[in-house]
Formats: structure tokens, C-alpha cells, sequence
């Protein structure tokens, strides 16, 4: 670490409070017998990042390639973002929308849920497209759409095999 | 100098760097430490919320004696706190995501460890974005109450938290120099084209999902966006005489209690009331939140007896605390103590109706003990036992 004086001083003790709290994390998990069933609970805890890194990520540079090959260098920042919104929407909506839970309570994700998200994306495009529009037809006017690069300088990063 | 910690280790043969370890592997103007300083210090604050609100509940369940000075009022107070832990929670999985989107590629750094402190502190990068993975996918699964895992959610939620927030922190301290430069960092203005519209446009969406997510959601604890909650787990109005229940009568295994049911009071002087009794002592008006550890929330006007009431004539002395017991044959919160704040307060019932009726067997009759500023899973339903303490 480097810096000097009161900031290198502020930087050790958070991050030595850090390493603390960490280990008394990491002992309460080791000692926490059946509660915390520590085989399970490393299981899941690498599982995580395993899926995230080696499926979601893939998947995700994937899917920004194919905005940069499909979608219009002009509107391909409305787009993405729209894109954006929508994935991590659903994200947070896949519990809700799995139907798991207590089929006994009623009160219990009384929604229907599926009906609900399918709303909701369609909004979320709906508004993408109406903020997409206008920059596609003053990009039309300005140039000629053979002349577009649909690969262009590519904003979104590429999977690995294909760059 | 060279240091055995810093020193640099021997690079691994060039051959193996292929697929992703390439230069260049990753080539969005999204991986980019202005775009990820950015999302992490909400990150951080959202992770810094989520560990302050969730000991505050995590102690509140514990009821260590050492926290018998918390008071029974504000009445909200646990309703505010659980709202945020878990309205920040749901937050929490967009800003997660794309955090690490825009760190991805440094997975696949070349050389993959460079020294002994590098690799030490990729070893704690690995710790941190498992931790924070685990608490936002056990969170989100748990408002739903499906638990697809063999441990206890609440205890191992509690110490992975500390792993989190630990790991967080240390991340932090190390990262503080470039922090600092990173969002120090202003994209040249009137720019129209190239990446800082990329990272711009990144940003406002990601920060359009937060809030899309919360309105979507908060109305399970925000009782005016009750009617946006299109993806919350809970109606706040939703459920037997219009409020949620979390464990139900069915789920429970309690079957309505007949004729012979008795209150049992124990003290000092103890006693024992039917039904009947019950009903005929003095009766009194509590409107009462039932604020849930899964961050939804409601409001009932309950009326029924007065646990101090029902303390005093057992004899209790004053600022007793008491312990209720449930119908329940098994459970975790068959029993749960009232401290004698709590249970010393005029809006501490054993309610016996809701919203002006008889209350609901999923709700707890007979009896349910209904106090200010307490966790849901404390308001012990089917009530049938109060002991001095």
C-alpha cells in the first residue's frame, strides 16, 4: 500500500478491520456445526461464482457481440441500454416468477407473476424503441445505411472465440 | 528492494495464454475502472446498508440480554429497518451484476499471479465476489421462502455478511489509489459518439434497472406503491382480514383450539382463563404493524388484552419481562421473550381480533401477542402460555 501519513494509516486499519471481520465470518461458519453446514455452505458459496464467471459472463460478451453485429452503431447505446434494464430486471424477478414457495399460503407471492414481467419488458422495449427512433432517422438522413459499419468499432466487448 | 511478498514470480509459458488470458481478449469501453469505481461505491454503500439493518434484525431475533435497553418505540422501527435491508437487497442484484461485468476481463490477467501479495489479494477478490454472490442469491430466494439448501438462511446469511462486508472492506483499502483517480476521472463534455456514450449510457442504465426494481417492489412495505408491486413477493393488503401471513396455520400443524382451551399464567400468583375469560377482561386498541424479517410489511388494528395487565394480576413485580409460548409442538419461534420494555408497554397485546374480527386461525388464534418495534417472527401466534420471567 502506499500513500502517506493519516491516509496509509486510515488504509491498514480498514483494511486490517477487513481481515477481522472475515475471519469471524469464516470461524462462525466453521463452527456453526449443523446450522451452518459448512460442506453445503462452501458448495454454494464456490457454485456462485463458478456460475457467474464461467457461464453468465460468456453468455453476457455474447450477447453484447450480436448488439454490435445486429444492432446500428447510432442506436446501439438506447438499445443496449434497454437491454440492460431488462436482464437485470428479470434477474431480481426469476424467484417471484419460478412459482416456488408454499403453495399451502396464499398470501405468499399472491401475483401472477410471469403475466407481470411480461409487462414490464414490454415497457422497458416499448421505451427503448420510442428513445431509439428518432436517432435512427436522423442517422438515416445523415448517411446512407450501406454505409454503416454494422461490426463498427465495437462498444461492447467480444466473446473471447470470436475476436 | 525486493521483498519475498512483492518479489515478482516466474511468468508461465507464454503458449498457455490463449482464449480469454489474451491481450485485448475483452474489448468493451465497459471495462473501464471510471464505470466500475462508479457502480462500486453504490455498491458499497448498498452493502454497508444491507450489514447495518441486517445485525440490527440478526440481534433483534437473538434477543441477547445485553439488548434489553431497546426500546418498543418508535412502533416502525424494525418495520423501517427490515424495509431498507431488503428493498437495498433487491438493489444489490443490479449494481452486483454489473459491477463485476465491467471487472470481468480481470479474471484472465496475464500472468495470472504475478507475486505473493497478488496472488493473496486475487484470493481475496475471489473470497469477496463469492460472498456477495451467496448474500444476493440466498436473500432474493429466501423472500419467496424457498430454500433449495440444507443449512439454517438466517445464520449462515449472518456470517457471510461479515465475510462480505470484511472482504469489502479490505478491497477497498487496497483499491483506495486507483478509487480515488478512477472517480476523479470526468469524460471530456459534448462528446456525442464513442465510449464515453457507451459508459454514460451503462451507468443511466444501470441505475434506470435500481429503480425500476425498487419501485416494482418496495410497495410490499410502502403501502401508497402497493399497487406498482408488480414483482413483490407480498401485498402489504393481501391475505386473511387483508393482511400477509408468513407461517400458516396449515404449515404449522395447529388445528382450531376447542372449548377446552385455557390461557395459563404463570408468577408469582398464577391462574388460568378460558376463552371466555379472556374476552371478558378489560379490552384495548393497538393499530400495529406486522413487519416481516422478508421485508414486507402491513398494518392491523388489533384489540385484545394487555400483556402487562395480564403480568400484573399474576403478580409480576414491575418491569418483568415475560415469555409466550405457542400451540406449535416444534418450530424455532414457538416461544419467544418479551423483554419488560416491551412487554411493559400499553400497545403490547394478546390481540384475540383484527380489523374487527375474530382473528384468523393463520393469524394466530385464539391469541396472538401483537408489541410495538418487534420482528414478525417475535409476534408468537396461538398463543397459549405467558410466564413470568
Amino acid at each position: 500500500m502506499t500513500g502517506a501519513g493519516p491516509v496509509r494509516a486510515w488504509r491498514y486499519a480498514l483494511g486490517a478491520g477487513g481481515i477481522g471481520a472475515v475471519a469471524f465470518g469464516l470461524r462462525g461458519l466453521l463452527t456453526g456445526g449443523v446450522a451452518t453446514a459448512w460442506p453445503a455452505t462452501a458448495t454454494w458459496l464456490v457454485a456462485g461464482v463458478l456460475l457467474h464467471d464461467l457461464v453468465l459472463v460468456p453468455l453476457l460478451a455474447a450477447g453484447g457481440w450480436l448488439l454490435t453485429r445486429w444492432v446500428p452503431a447510432p442506436v446501439r447505446p438506447v438499445v443496449r441500454g434497454g437491454v440492460v434494464v431488462a436482464a437485470l430486471v428479470t434477474a431480481v424477478a426469476l424467484p417471484v416468477v419460478s412459482g416456488k414457495g408454499d403453495p399451502r399460503n396464499p398470501s405468499l407471492t399472491p401475483l401472477d407473476y410471469p403475466r407481470n414481467l411480461a409487462i414490464v419488458l414490454a415497457a422497458v422495449a416499448v421505451t427503448t424503441a420510442v428513445l431509439a427512433l428518432p436517432r435512427r432517422r436522423r442517422c438515416a438522413r445523415r448517411d446512407p445505411p450501406g454505409r454503416r459499419d454494422p461490426a463498427g468499432p465495437g462498444p461492447v466487448s467480444r466473446p473471447p472465440a470470436a475476436g | 528492494m525486493r521483498s519475498p511478498l512483492t518479489g515478482r514470480l516466474p511468468e508461465p509459458p507464454a503458449a498457455l495464454r490463449r482464449g480469454p488470458l489474451r491481450e485485448g481478449a475483452f474489448g468493451s469501453p465497459l471495462h473501464d475502472p471510471a464505470v466500475t469505481a462508479r457502480i462500486g461505491r453504490w455498491l458499497g454503500i448498498a452493502f454497508a446498508t444491507c450489514f447495518t439493518t441486517g445485525l440490527i434484525s440478526h440481534y433483534l431475533q437473538q434477543q441477547p440480554s445485553w439488548l434489553a435497553w431497546v426500546p418498543s418505540r418508535p412502533v416502525w422501527g424494525y418495520r423501517v429497518s427490515q424495509g431498507i435491508h431488503v428493498g437495498t437487497g433487491l438493489a444489490t442484484v443490479p449494481l452486483l451484476l454489473a459491477k463485476l461485468w465491467t471487472v470481468a476481463p480481470k479474471l484472465w490477467d496475464w500472468p495470472p499471479v504475478r507475486s505473493v501479495l497478488h496472488g493473496l489479494e486475487r484470493l481475496s477478490i475471489l473470497l469477496l465476489v463469492s460472498a456477495a454472490i451467496f448474500e444476493v442469491v440466498t436473500g432474493l430466494v429466501n423472500v419467496v421462502q424457498w430454500y433449495p439448501w440444507p443449512f439454517f438462511f438466517p445464520r449462515v446469511h449472518y456470517y457471510v455478511g461479515w465475510i462480505a462486508v470484511g472482504s469489502i472492506a479490505l478491497h477497498v483499502a487496497v483499491k483506495a489509489p486507483i478509487i480515488a483517480a478512477a472517480l476523479a476521472t470526468r469524460e471530456p463534455a459534448g462528446r456525442a459518439e464513442g465510449p464515453a456514450v457507451d459508459r454514460r449510457g451503462f451507468l443511466v442504465a444501470v441505475g434506470t434497472a435500481v429503480a425500476v426494481v425498487t419501485v416494482l417492489t418496495a410497495g410490499q412495505t410502502v403501502r401508497p406503491l402497493r399497487r406498482l408491486a408488480l414483482l413483490a413477493p407480498r401485498r402489504p393488503d393481501t391475505g386473511p382480514q387483508g393482511l400477509p401471513v408468513n407461517r400458516t396455520a396449515a404449515g404449522a400443524r395447529i388445528r382450531p383450539p376447542g372449548p377446552d382451551f385455557r390461557m395459563v399464567v404463570t408468577g408469582p400468583r398464577p391462574y388460568t382463563l378460558s376463552l371466555a375469560e379472556l374476552r371478558a377482561l378489560p379490552q384495548h386498541e393497538a393499530t400495529l404493524p406486522i413487519a416481516c424479517v422478508e421485508g414486507w410489511s402491513g398494518t392491523g388494528h388489533w384489540r385484545g388484552v394487555r400483556l402487562r395487565d395480564l403480568l400484573d394480576r399474576a403478580g409480576a413485580p414491575p418491569g418483568a419481562a415475560a415469555r409466550v409460548t405457542s400451540l406449535e409442538a416444534d418450530g424455532l419461534y414457538r416461544q419467544s421473550v418479551v423483554g419488560s420494555r416491551h412487554a411493559g408497554d400499553r400497545l403490547t397485546l394478546l390481540a384475540l381480533e383484527l380489523n374487527g374480527e375474530p382473528l384468523d386461525l393463520d393469524h394466530g388464534s385464539p391469541a396472538r401477542l401483537i408489541a410495538p418495534n418487534r420482528p414478525g417472527v417475535l409476534q408468537t401466534k396461538w398463543v397459549a402460555r405467558v410466564e413470568v420471567l
